[in-house]
């Protein structure tokens, strides 16, 4: 299942850095985003989107890992905001509760307006 | 040590008991002198049995390394304990090892520790003497590491090794209930844990899962339980329980998170009141058979802070003939051969195939279903917690 996914990737367009990943966001993915989203918390960017609108499935490991980068967000004040379609990409997040802190939208577009409009 | 003469008369006069087992030998001999008065008091060598940390082995304890088989394949328990209802498979298994032999279970209270072992008709029945040996070599155990060593086929991970200790016994009745928990695998990854404890306001009981595996994942869970334990001890309440623990967490600022449910069943009422703080949810397979899901309103992962904290209660009814299962995402989402994962409906459907059965065949039937879905081994610690209230 992995396998047919790209690797993740981060784009900086103006001062959004935007982390997309595909696929199952399970232990060994998170090993390979890591890079991509600590590249982005360095960047400087403004705000940060996490586009998950490819993934099939976020297990415990991806929960840690975005709730990690939301922290370390929030204590410099920067912006967050995560892609994830309803189903089962969203699952994880309603299991742990966290779907009602994070801030979750359901597309990019739903996150790059949120993040344009604040 | 008086050995030899002095072992033969206290044998004789059938007065051997645990204190004196404990008492006449250091913590270390005391498996070595259990098998020497158990084969003067059968007139037939006899051998002590434990089983291995996963539930899966016999491994001699002490006896006759000539006569008595190192090991024996044996899935017959929840981690180190053996399951009641699985003595006749054990004494099958054994048997078609060993040939004709008799088997006498160490047991303390509802605990089945071990066995002992003789392969000639022995002259005496050690069913007795097989209770206070089960006591002294438990007791023994607090002061070396003799039995723990036994017990590990396999080298342990530190945060395995906390795990492994932090538990407490994996079958028992209390409470009105029996309870039966197991965290799978035995030697490796760490970082779940269950804990129960049969009190006068009803029986307490946890699951919980730190986020991480490996060493900081053991220091938040190994913080945790001490909180909540510590909250217990002080007569605090769910609520203030899992607040102690989330505090806990939060000192230590190391970015993990713990999910947790955290539980008090009450045996005269059978009424069950919890908290869930992300973790997966309980489920009960009622009498008629129906497996239900526990959901409600649940709040976030315990080690985290965001604008309010509040831990909603929930409550039902669970009743004689109902089982509770607390599980961690560990079981749920274990990879299958096929590549999926074995799901919360997955999960769901092997809770309903087995059938009715005991707490401990309940935790033991689940563990070797997770099992048989991959030749893998287990990535992340898998734990079950069944609480079954009887009459």
């Amino acid at each position: 299942m992995s396998d047919e996914t790209s690797e993740p990737t981060l784009t900086i367009c103006d001062d959004v850095a935007i982390v997309t990943v595909s696929g199952e966001l399970d232990f060994a993915r998170c090993i390979k985003l890591a890079p991509e989203l600590n590249a982005a918390l360095r960047s400087g960017a403004r705000a940060i989107i996490i586009d998950l609108e490819a993934v099939s499935l976020v297990d415990s490991s991806g929960i840690a890992l975005l709730l990690n980068a939301y922290r370390s967000l929030d204590q410099t004040g920067r912006q967050l905001a995560i892609a994830c379609p309803m189903g089962s990409p969203r699952r994880a997040f309603e299991v742990t509760a966290l779907d009602r802190h994070l801030p979750m939208h359901e597309t990019r577009e739903d996150a790059l307006t949120a993040i344009s409009v604040s | 040590m008086g050995r030899g003469v002095c072992c033969w008369e206290m044998t004789v006069r059938g007065e051997i008991d645990a204190g004196e087992l404990l008492g006449a030998s250091w913590p270390h001999l005391v498996p070595e002198r259990v098998v020497e008065v158990a084969s003067a008091q059968a007139g037939c060598p006899v051998a002590a049995y434990v089983l291995d940390l996963e539930g899966s082995f016999a491994l001699r304890l002490a006896g006759d390394v000539e006569r008595f088989p190192r090991q024996i394949r044996a899935g017959v328990g929840v981690g180190p304990e053996i399951i009641p209802e699985a003595l006749p498979r054990l004494r099958a298994l054994v048997i078609d090892l060993v040939g004709p032999s008799t088997l006498w279970p160490m047991v303390v209270r509802d605990r089945v520790m071990g066995f002992l072992l003789a392969r000639d008709q022995p002259a005496s029945d050690l069913e007795a003497f097989a209770g206070q040996a089960a006591l002294a070599l438990e007791l023994a155990s607090g002061y070396t590491d003799a039995l723990h060593a036994v017990r590990r086929r396999k080298d342990t991970r530190p945060a395995a090794e906390i795990q492994q200790n932090l538990l407490p016994p994996r079958i028992a009745r209390v409470s009105g209930a029996d309870v039966a928990g197991g965290v799978l695998p035995g030697y490796d990854v760490g970082g779940d844990f269950f804990d129960y404890a049969g009190n006068a306001d009803g029986l307490w009981m946890v699951v919980a899962d730190a986020t991480g595996k490996g060493n900081s994942a053991a220091a938040v869970s190994s913080l945790a339980i001490g909180a909540l334990r510590a909250a217990r001890r002080a007569g605090a309440g769910l609520q203030e329980a899992a607040r102690l623990a989330d505090e806990a967490i939060l000192t230590l600022d190391i970015q993990r998170y713990l999910t947790a449910v955290v539980g008090s069943w009450d045996a005269d009422g059978h009424l069950l009141r919890w908290i869930n703080c992300g973790h997966p949810t309980p489920l009960i397979v009622r009498a008629d058979g129906r497996v239900e899901e526990l959901d409600g309103e649940r709040t976030y992962p315990l080690g985290i802070r965001f604008t309010e904290r509040r831990f909603p209660v929930l409550s039902t009814q669970v009743s004689p003939g109902d089982r509770l299962l607390l599980y961690s995402d560990g079981v749920s989402e274990r990879r299958r051969t096929d590549g999926g994962r074995i799901g919360d409906d997955g999960l769901r459907t092997m809770l309903g195939a087995l059938g009715p059965r005991s707490a401990a065949m309940t935790v033991r039937g689940l563990q070797d279903a997770v099992l048989r879905v991959s030749r893998e081994p287990l990535r992340d610690d898998a734990t079950l917690l069944v609480v079954a209230p009887q009459d």
